[in-house]
């Protein structure tokens, strides 16, 4: 099944792409699908995105987590449905 | 929502915000509830010069403003309070001076320090609603538990490259900004790349989200999260929730 991820702030320099579709597995949950999304960039880019977003295979607590437009909190790996876009993005502030 | 002493609008005053006055919605009752307002903006930078403005020329009553240091070179490609010639003297000196230029009835209490641990509840205790436009998330949660702990409306504005981030947040209603982002987060730099055009786009929308508040008039991000990108005009709304185990205003707290 398609999804789509929309890379914000820091994770979209990272990732060197603002959008990004996979192809998943039926019934793939959040957290899977992010390490397949990372996986597939190139070498440098996962590497840098990498720790933005997983740290021992768990979600960055910090990060921000929409699914359909409604924010996944931390603790949270809901099952995905074909057709789902994910938008991400980690902190930011002012100055 | 009323702490200037004076909110009866004088003839001149009718005449500065004819234009506004004759919104819908707005009128005399909205724009006595403006000059009755006491609005926090901390820092007062490239952010919160923007809001600082546009709420100084709607006609405000009182603005808190925190920011400390001196005017830098690199603060004038956005911190529009800010001037060449003060290149080097204290930015809260000329954030007052130009905000005063624009509305010299605005009632200021500037303090030349960013917000602490120390000051947070002095500076919260003199205003209705809080503009968060600080750099560090220290000062950021700093300010969130204080609103919280008051039930003080807070806006909260972001930006990142060409990109921003803008909720309001009611406690007691809405997610916190502990919600959101529940602590410092390891991987923020201070010092990020953008363009002043960004920070003046979401200063004005946060500055509009104050207006709103202050005065009930229209509907703010309450629960939600506008984030857009300036490189390719996305604009999303997300809706946020309350963590339960939020440490500021979930259950544990």
């Amino acid at each position: 099944m398609k999804l789509t991820l929309e890379w914000m702030s820091q994770l979209r320099v990272a990732a060197g792409t603002a959008l990004q579709v996979l192809d998943c597995p039926d019934g793939v949950q959040l957290t899977e699908a992010l390490e397949q999304a990372i996986a597939e960039l190139p070498d440098d880019r996962s590497e840098a995105l990498r720790p933005l977003v997983l740290v021992d295979g768990r979600r960055v607590s910090a990060l921000l987590v929409a699914l359909d437009g409604v924010q996944v909190l931390t603790d949270g790996n809901p099952e995905l449905r074909p057709g789902s876009t994910l938008v991400l993005s980690s902190p930011i502030a002012g100055g | 929502m009323t702490s200037h002493p004076d909110p009866e609008l004088s003839a001149h005053e009718q005449d500065v915000y004819s234009w506004q006055i004759t919104v819908p919605g707005h009128g005399d009752a909205g724009q006595m509830a403006l000059k009755g307002a006491s609005v926090l903006i901390s820092r007062v930078g490239g952010l919160g010069s923007v809001v600082a403005l546009e709420l100084a020329a709607a006609g405000v009553g009182r603005l808190v403003l925190a920011h400390g240091g001196d005017v830098q070179p690199s603060d004038l490609n956005r911190q529009l309070l800010m001037t060449h010639d003060w290149i080097g003297k204290p930015r809260i000196e000329s954030v007052e001076r130009r905000l005063k230029e624009l509305n010299p009835r605005l009632e200021t209490l500037c303090l030349a320090e960013n917000v602490t641990a120390e000051n947070v509840q002095g500076l919260v205790a003199e205003s209705d609603l809080i503009v968060d436009c600080a750099p560090l998330f220290e000062e950021r949660l700093l300010m969130n538990r204080e609103a919280v702990a008051t039930e003080t409306p807070m806006v909260e504005a972001a930006m990142y490259e060409l990109q921003a981030q803008l909720t309001t947040i009611l406690p007691g209603r809405t997610p916190c900004l502990a919600c959101i982002t529940p602590h410092s987060p390891p991987a923020w730099k201070r010092r990020f790349p953008v363009f002043g055009a960004v920070s003046g786009s979401v200063g004005c929308m946060a500055a509009m989200e104050a207006i709103k508040v202050i005065t009930g008039n229209g509907e703010p991000l309450a629960g939600k999260l506008l984030t857009y990108d300036l490189r390719d005009m996305r604009f999303l709304t997300i809706g946020i929730q309350r963590r339960p185990d939020c440490p500021v205003c979930g259950s544990a707290s």
